[in-house]
């Protein structure tokens, strides 16, 4: 019994088959008999009820697909990457503020590590991807860890890139590469790469400024709303996603509402940003995605080792024109 | 809804749901403090009746406040309560533990408060990712991120005591646990 869950399944404390050590019919009249005003501090001892729609794990909804999905993927990934400086939007609210400043917080660091889930939901399936990054200062390495899907299963993949010292090393798990053409650093570059923490960082910065309706739903948990058309102010302001904006971008989504959910860590830095979206299709049919992103900051300003290759084979591209 | 239906309704869901929250806080708290956590879970869905969704939600409703609940026992005591707090030092029924259970219960709390609760929930509770992202009002998939991330730091704790606890291991690293300071 390797796995840690079936160890930790193992050693529960009170299994379902241990016995009650109360006496229910007390508590529930010292319960009943207590004054049914609700009291002043019950709100912060719940949030929202949960709806059928936030515990539902499969695909109940109705169809989404075709540009409603690009438009929303573009966006999310313009929100991903989110370079460059948006119009700053004054933070209205201490909570907008708050947010704001665990934002700014993250940015300031120069190493760590980035976990970026993405799942887009349509009418049968759901596709998933979640890629690991490290990041030491311009140094700089993402892993595609898996990608699944309802017909695919859960895929592991292998597929690596690192950058140190402006040089490119790709794996596909089995062997590296090191591509030394300057074309490619410069195809590179032209669309953000590489990252640095603190660049990927100021997109969060933008996207919780953007954040309207901001409110603390606990304590170090924030929550707001975001448009499509503001992401696309945020994506537009920086030349390298001027590539991502007018292909992919359709106008009659700006409008489309995304829900941010920010939550801190103890030094009040970003922890966990969400975005999630359920937009309806812009032609008036009952098309609809769900679509998530997930950015999960860990180890802020600690040293990431990320190592030269040892056995790296040149890129001979003349391999691929055969 | 009247007064009556009111009360039926709690009735039908203290009934179908003070035992698992009873084992819920059972499992985070010392056994003192446990029947006043369940009244005070059950308490705020007296006053709130008309927020506690139907069904099978309620129960996750539930897990929700008792969470908080648990949360503010935990902070309101001091510090030397805390520790002796600590689920390994003070199990209800502790002696039908093995030292494989503590083990991992010592393990467990070396980790965040966060990728402890979420991995309880996912281990004790048996929650699915999607009832646990109501429990926790995060998205399932953030959950599930965050549960790979936790089970990887549990087993690598784990991982770290078996290879400390190896007589032919080289390294005889300390096997003292130390705090996530996260």
């Amino acid at each position: 019994m390797n796995d840690p869950i079936d160890r930790l399944r193992a050693a529960n404390p009170v299994p379902e088959t241990d016995p009650s050590t109360l006496n229910h019919d007390r508590i529930f009249a010292s319960v009943t008999g207590a004054d049914a005003a609700p009291a002043t501090n019950d709100r912060a001892l719940f949030s929202a009820p949960p709806t059928q729609e936030s515990v539902r794990a499969g695909s109940s909804r109705q169809p989404r697909r075709g540009r409603v999905v690009a438009g929303v993927a573009a966006a999310f990934v313009v929100g991903a990457m989110g370079f460059g400086a948006v119009s700053l939007i004054p933070s209205s609210t201490p909570a907008a503020a708050a947010m704001v400043q665990a934002a700014a917080a993250t940015e300031a660091a120069d190493t760590g590590t980035v976990t970026l889930g993405i799942e887009l939901e349509d009418s049968s399936d759901t596709y998933g991807a979640t890629l690991f990054s490290r990041f030491d200062g311009q140094d700089f390495s993402a892993t595609l860890v898996e990608a699944s899907g309802d017909d695919l299963g859960v895929l592991p993949v292998e597929f690596e890139v690192r950058v140190i010292d402006g040089e490119i090393y790709v794996s596909d798990g089995d062997m590296w590469v090191v591509v030394d053409d300057p074309n490619v650093m410069t195809a590179l570059e032209a669309t953000g790469f590489p990252l640095d923490i603190g660049t990927a960082s100021a997109a969060v910065v933008d996207l919780v400024e953007a954040a309207e309706s901001v409110e603390e739903v606990e304590p170090g948990h924030f929550r707001g709303t975001v448009t499509v058309g503001e992401i696309k102010a945020i994506a537009a302001d920086h030349p390298s996603l001027e590539f991502f904006v007018p292909e992919l971008f359709d106008t009659e989504l700006d409008d489309e509402m995304l829900e941010i959910d920010l939550i801190t860590d103890q030094s009040g830095a970003v922890d966990l940003l969400t975005l999630n979206a359920s937009p309806t299709a812009p032609d008036g049919s009952d098309e609809q995605v769900d679509a998530t992103l997930v950015i999960d900051f860990e180890d802020l300003g600690t040293e990431q080792v990320i190592e030269r290759p040892a056995d790296a084979q040149p890129l001979d591209l003349t391999t691929f024109a055969d | 809804m009247t007064s009556t239906s009111s009360d039926l309704r709690f009735r039908e869901i203290f009934n179908a749901n003070v035992a698992g929250i009873e084992a819920y806080c059972r499992r985070r708290l010392s056994p003192d403090a446990v029947a006043d956590a369940v009244s005070e879970t059950f308490l705020v869905a007296w006053r709130r009746i008309d927020s506690v969704p139907d069904g099978h939600e309620a129960r996750l409703w539930l897990f929700g406040v008792a969470r908080r609940v648990v949360a503010n026992v935990n902070r309101s005591a001091d510090r030397s309560e805390r520790l002796h707090l600590r689920l390994v030092h003070e199990r209800p029924n502790a002696s039908t533990h093995t030292e494989g259970h503590e083990v991992v219960l010592d393990a467990l709390s070396t980790l965040s408060d966060d990728d402890q609760e979420l991995l309880r929930l996912l281990a004790w509770e048996e929650l699915t990712h999607a009832e646990i992202a109501a429990v926790l009002d995060i998205s399932p998939n953030a959950v599930g991120v965050r549960a790979h991330r936790a089970r990887q730091r549990l087993a690598a704790v784990l991982d770290a005591v078996a290879t400390s606890s190896d007589p032919h291991s080289e390294s005889q690293t300390s096997t003292t646990f130390e705090s996530d300071p996260r």
